[in-house]
């Protein structure tokens, strides 16, 4: 390539080389100190953000009465694992984490499997009064949840089926909202001569879903499934509402309830906060670049 | 090839229905049937423990006219919107604009301002009580190291509320950063250029070149934001449980504590989502005719 130089200066991209040595050594300092101090900003912003995380691990670690006669700023000394210890042995923290991942797992795969099929039949499928449906379903994400909590309460109490399993599960796993739209978009962008040419070989609407379509969405899923796996990890209102005493608590009600119950000892509580966001922390680390996506489409919160 | 030349586009696809099934049953069964039950129960009074209805009326809207702690929840939720809103959103274009010009390491500033996204608002909420404890919480010992005077992050209302506030900026900000350097990525370098040999400072061509193309990103970042705010619940309840007295009483925390709390009044805690429900519904539509308009005018 000829250096930018000898090029002709299009849309007046360069300045005349003679002209601009001495004012571009000056600019070059300046953007050299502005570049300084964006990352000296941009570093107290990332200390900002990073220290909270750091004291609570931090917290986890250290003997009660360290951090009772400490600094809390004082790093952990001994590094102690007891507070984890004692979680899981008296806190009884094995059934939140289990009780947690059971209806995420559960939640994932029913959101994933009928909001997918409900996309499609929105995209896709011919049918009376589509249309409508679909924009009532999205106005449904104006509901906020605190309105449906009420009612799915008294619902639940009436088949007696509050404190259960299900309870945790059904108000979700039929699809959201959220996915059904974003789905749908996405599906709508995939070329309809690809579904009508598997049509014409014979294959249903069944298999030209899950053999034709589904593959090609493979961003849009894995950026659902992050999603979903997120939310529902995190989940709290409807948890916190529809169970009671510890069998079907989930990881974020069990940690709310351990401040609470042992009200002050942080470094218990930041040992259970530790553990609820560690999973997260990893997926997060493994998938980077989808939670960005997803952070852009939905907000998460 | 055209639309009625496709065999899918001949007749109806006897699926549709059955494939919507699943996804029609969540929304009669678990939103929409709760939401009108949610404007019924708002007429009624339900007996805590036995469950039985009666019918009320309107008493249950004319009571929160006169309510001073729904007032307060009002203002506070307005309050804590009008301050979070606009904060999260300055302090992300600000994180977004330096990111965007800074290209080694940006990828690794990104990750780390949205690492709270992740985390749940409960985890948020226990975070902050280790933060603004007032008697082992570390600003407390970082003002005391700094000679600062000591701060009633609990006991004091207006402190509590400026925690809540805090905690949450560190939570958004990393949402608006995002959207706004995507949006700052699709700004055209050349714009930038032309503006600089037309003599344009650096102010001038944010102004008059980055915000405006930064409009669709702003818009979108108004509307969830609000919605957020306005639907706040889990932070709250766990760092300060509406507390002291109403001082961080928001409109989600008292909703689900009139509710679900001791007084257990679910017929005026229906009433009192509703409002919630109304408000994020009126915003929208405001929200929506201004972009209608706007769309129209460009």
């Amino acid at each position: 390539m000829t250096s930018p130089e000898q090029l002709p200066t299009p849309r007046g991209r360069r300045r005349p080389a003679g002209i601009a040595e001495p004012l571009r050594a000056a600019g070059q300092r300046r953007r050299r100190l502005g570049d300084a101090g964006a990352y000296l900003v941009l570093l107290v912003g990332a200390v900002l953000t990073l220290g909270p995380f750091v004291l609570s691990f931090m917290t986890a670690f250290k003997t009660p009465q360290q951090f009772a006669s400490e600094s809390s700023l004082a790093p952990p000394d001994p590094v102690t694992g007891e507070n984890f210890a004692r979680l899981f042995a008296e806190g009884g923290f094995v059934s939140p984490v289990v009780v947690t991942a059971q209806v995420v797992l559960v939640v994932v795969v029913g959101q994933l499997v009928f909001s997918i099929m409900a996309a499609f039949a929105f995209a896709r499928l011919r049918f009376r009064g589509r249309d409508a449906l679909f924009w009532l379903f999205l106005a449904t994400l104006m509901v906020p949840q605190v309105v449906t909590v009420i009612p799915l309460y008294t619902m639940f109490t009436a088949v007696d089926a509050r404190n259960t399993f299900w309870a945790l599960v059904l108000p979700f796993v039929f699809g959201s909202p959220y996915a059904i739209f974003l789905l749908r978009e996405y599906f709508r962008g995939i070329p309809a001569d690809l579904i009508d040419a598997a049509r014409i070989d014979g294959a249903g609407t069944w298999r030209i879903l899950w053999l034709i379509v589904v593959p090609l969405s493979r961003p849009i899923i894995a950026t659902l499934v992050i999603i979903t796996v997120v939310t529902h990890w995190n989940n709290f209102m409807w948890p916190l509402i529809i169970t009671t005493g510890p069998t079907w608590q989930t990881i974020t009600v069990a940690t709310a309830a351990l401040q609470s119950q042992y009200n002050a000892n942080w470094t218990l509580v930041m040992a259970a906060t530790t553990v609820a966001m560690a999973p997260l922390l990893v997926v997060f680390a493994l998938f980077q670049r989808h939670i960005v996506s997803s952070i852009s489409l939905t907000g998460f919160r | 090839m055209s639309r009625a030349a496709r065999p899918s586009a001949v007749g109806r696809d006897r699926e549709g229905p059955a494939f919507a099934a699943p996804a029609l049953l969540l929304a009669g069964t678990f939103l929409v049937l709760p939401m009108l039950l949610a404007g019924v129960y708002s007429f009624t009074d339900i007996a805590p423990l036995s469950g039985a209805v009666s019918w009320v009326g309107l008493q249950h809207y004319a009571t929160m006219l006169a309510d001073p702690v729904f007032a307060r929840a009002v203002l506070n939720t307005a309050l804590f919107t009008a301050v979070t809103v606009p904060g999260s959103m300055a302090l992300g274009l600000a994180l977004a604009l330096l990111m965007n010009s800074v290209l080694p390491a940006r990828a690794l500033f990104r990750t780390v301002v949205y690492l709270p996204l992740v985390i749940s608002g409960v985890a948020v909420g226990l975070i902050g009580t280790l933060l603004f404890n007032e008697t082992t919480g570390v600003l407390q010992t970082l003002a005391a190291a700094l000679g600062l005077p000591p701060v009633s992050w609990q006991s004091s209302g207006p402190a509590a509320f400026a925690s809540v506030v805090l905690i949450t900026l560190w939570v958004r900000v990393g949402f608006t950063m995002i959207i706004y350097l995507a949006g700052l990525q699709a700004v055209p370098v050349e714009l930038h250029e032309a503006g600089q040999v037309e003599g344009a400072g650096r102010w001038q061509r944010f102004r008059w070149i980055t915000w405006p193309l930064l409009g669709p990103a702003t818009f979108f970042l108004l509307v969830m934001s609000v919605i957020y705010s306005f639907q706040v619940f889990d932070t709250v309840f766990v760092l300060t449980g509406g507390g002291p007295g109403s001082a961080t009483e928001v409109l989600g925390t008292y909703a689900y504590d009139t509710a679900f709390g001791p007084a257990r009044d679910q017929g005026y805690g229906a009433a009192l989502g509703l409002v919630v429900f109304v408000f994020t519904l009126v915003f929208t539509l405001l929200q929506w005719r201004a972009s209608r308009t706007r769309d129209e005018a460009a």
